[in-house]
């Protein structure tokens, strides 16, 4: 019955369900529903595992009547490269954050943000100038916003 | 009361809350144009900052973005049909075919006046319905209370455009999300997998900026710097101020009756969880259509249509706040967002908030009025102006989402954990967007999940583990049947109905 459904829906209901599985197994480690009569930490889990189910069923049967298109179809994750790049340009800024502080990373944030924007932009001398003027002037206004407006202490690092 | 909201205005009108309420009104309007940008990011944004705001000046600001947001989400959607909003989609059904008539002016005009109709009668609906409401909520029993939270979670969950499953399984996800860390009740920890981090749970603002803000920043990465086809040159349309004067004809031709009716439509709307600013236009826009001597106009530049949506959506910011401020349940994204801002500022909305806090409630009801009625004149001012707006390259505003985004859920927290919640919250909601499913009702569940648990819980004690109680008394019965109702007519009936109509 599977074989019916477009590609991304197959990969979609299979991770919801692996990640309801994870959360079962959670809900399994935390005893029984009912404890003498009375409610316990695991009753609510056990009604949005019931609801996620249901929710499942649903998507499936709705996907089931979109049969997919064939060769046509994109690969699923074809199109995340630039947010996968942009994901871990993010991961880096908050691990930078915390060890060279402010400055540095949010330059680093600003300019490979830029970057991903400008990346299929023809003039790319003007883009890397784009992404540096955005690298200077973006963390400036930030600085003055949060730590002299509203005094909200930014990491020091290794600048100050 | 009328002392209260009159000291409200008063409040709004100091020169610093006021100018709180000019600076978030801006915002809304610039992130409300720009395609990709809504007012309910803009609160996101915004969020964290409150923390080091006073709470009027805070609330005002959030109004202004609200009001301002959901107008402008119209704007682009008129001139050049690329609206900024879901909501400004259903006004771009005919603004659109107006500007290629040649009377773009004219549809932004009775856009902006229909908008300043609609929102100024939303706040007179507000002021009236919330404290009556507020008298009835104060009999909800616990038990009454988890039906309420039911029915939420329930429309909030049917209310999804494409899928009713799609819905339902991103609330389910917010509610799981709500799950883990300590319990409420009980001093143990859930779900962490053995992850000391995950004992803290998942913080409400930096979730809010993952499903919002990094959500979005991602979508708009994937985009880069593509090009948007447009029909009509933005180089070439000019409109000048004189042209933003309502045409009396035009007005004649709307009539009363059509601004009155779209006002208490989409305050109606607004009321009920999760519906939105495009759910009430497209049910105003409907209802216009059917009750038109000429519906053959529809769709081909109706400024009636115009009308009908704008008044709607503008209302719908007022009816939006009548589940919060009278039962402490948020209806919409922002909403939720203002529930942040209560919980940041330490107070508990509720039945007894209009009494013990009307203080902080009347400047409210005071910047949606003043809101409103900056729209026109919003208009006046920067109508020849909105089209640059939209010409901001995205290489320089994106980044500056990111950093604020990012130092956002720094702020909230101080967490380095909670900012790398954040980032996962972000890719999983980016995903799930992908995949057609919507943010809204993740985030919904997120806050209402553990409301619901507790009272659930609470109930059952009470009744000794009989699930038969919430059917024993009336007002649960009521929450009940209206779930049921509203299954059926939002789930069910209204896909059918608006598939028909338009």
């Amino acid at each position: 019955m599977l074989v019916t459904m477009r590609r991304s829906d197959k990969y979609t209901i299979l991770i919801i369900l692996f990640f309801t599985l994870i959360y079962i197994v959670g809900a399994i480690d935390l005893g029984a529903p009912f404890d003498e009569g009375e409610p316990s930490l695991s009753l609510f889990p056990w009604i949005t595992i019931f609801a996620m189910v249901v929710g499942v069923i649903g998507f499936f049967f709705e996907s089931r009547g979109k049969s997919s298109s064939g060769a046509s179809e994109k690969p699923v994750f074809s199109s995340v490269i630039k947010p996968f790049l942009g994901c871990l340009v993010l991961a880096l800024f908050i691990f930078l954050f915390f060890v060279v502080g402010y400055w540095l990373s949010s330059v680093f944030l600003c300019f490979f943000t830029a970057i991903l924007f400008e990346y299929e932009s023809s003039n790319k001398k003007k883009a890397v100038i784009i992404a540096a003027l955005v690298s200077v002037l973006v963390p400036t206004i930030g600085y003055l916003f949060y730590q002299r407006l509203f005094h909200i202490r930014l990491p020091e690092g290794i600048l100050w | 009361m009328v002392e209260g909201i009159f000291h409200g205005f008063l409040t709004l009108l100091a020169p610093q809350v006021f100018l709180y309420m000019i600076i978030g009104f801006l915002v809304g309007l610039f992130f409300g144009i720009v395609p990709g940008l809504t007012g309910t990011l803009a609160i996101a944004l915004l969020l964290p900052i409150t923390f080091a705001m006073d709470p009027i000046n805070a609330f005002v600001m959030a109004m202004g973005i609200f009001v301002a947001g959901i107008y402008s989400g119209s704007i682009t959607g008129t001139v050049v049909n690329i609206p900024g909003t879901p909501g400004g989609a259903v006004t771009s059904i005919e603004g659109y075919p107006l500007m290629l008539k040649g009377r773009g002016a004219d549809a932004l005009t009775h856009g902006a006046f229909a908008s300043f109709i609609g929102g100024a009668g939303g706040v007179i609906i507000l002021m009236f319905f919330c404290p009556i409401i507020a008298k009835g909520a104060l009999y909800l029993h616990t038990v009454d209370r988890f039906s309420l939270i039911l029915l939420s979670l329930v429309a909030v969950s049917i209310a999804s455009k494409e899928s009713v499953s799609k819905g339902v399984i991103a609330t389910v996800i917010g509610v799981m999300l709500g799950t883990i860390g300590i319990d409420s009740q009980f001093p143990e920890v859930r779900f962490n997998y053995g992850f000391v981090s995950l004992t803290e749970g998942i913080e409400l603002l930096p979730a809010i900026i993952g499903i919002f803000a990094i959500s979005e920043l991602l979508c708009q990465i994937e985009i880069g710097l593509a090009k948007i086809s447009m029909i009509i040159d933005v180089n070439s349309i000019k409109f000048l101020r004189k042209d933003f004067i309502p045409k009396l004809s035009d007005l004649k031709k709307i009539g009363a009756k059509l601004y009155i009716k779209s006002t208490v439509i989409g305050n109606l709307v607004g009321a009920l969880p999760g519906a939105g600013a495009a759910m009430a236009g497209f049910i105003s826009y409907a209802e216009a259509k059917r009750s038109s001597k000429q519906p053959e106009n529809y769709g081909k530049g109706a400024i009636e249509g115009v009308a009908a949506v704008e008044a709607a959506n503008n209302s719908m910011c007022a009816g939006a706040m009548i589940p919060l401020l009278t039962l402490g349940i948020p209806g919409d994204a922002v909403t939720a967002m203002v529930l942040g801002m209560f919980k940041i500022q330490g107070i508990v909305p509720g039945p007894t908030l209009l009494t013990k806090s009307m203080d902080l409630i009347a400047p409210i009801y005071a910047a949606l009025m003043v809101g409103a009625i900056l729209i026109p004149i919003s208009l006046w001012f920067f109508g020849p102006f909105y089209l640059k707006m939209t010409q901001i390259r995205r290489s320089v505003l994106y980044p500056f989402i990111a950093l604020v985004a990012m130092i956002g859920a720094f702020s909230a927290t101080f967490s380095e954990f909670q900012m790398l919640v954040a980032l996962v919250l972000g890719i999983i909601t980016y995903l799930l967007r992908k995949q057609g499913f919507p943010s809204v009702p993740l985030l919904m569940g997120l806050i209402l999940g553990p409301m619901a648990e507790d009272y659930l819980r609470r109930a059952l004690m009470i009744s000794d583990g009989n699930f038969l109680i919430f059917f024993m008394r009336p007002f649960s019965l009521l929450f009940l049947v209206l779930t049921v109702i509203f299954v059926y007519f939002l789930g069910i009936r209204q896909r059918k109905v608006l598939k028909s109509m338009i």
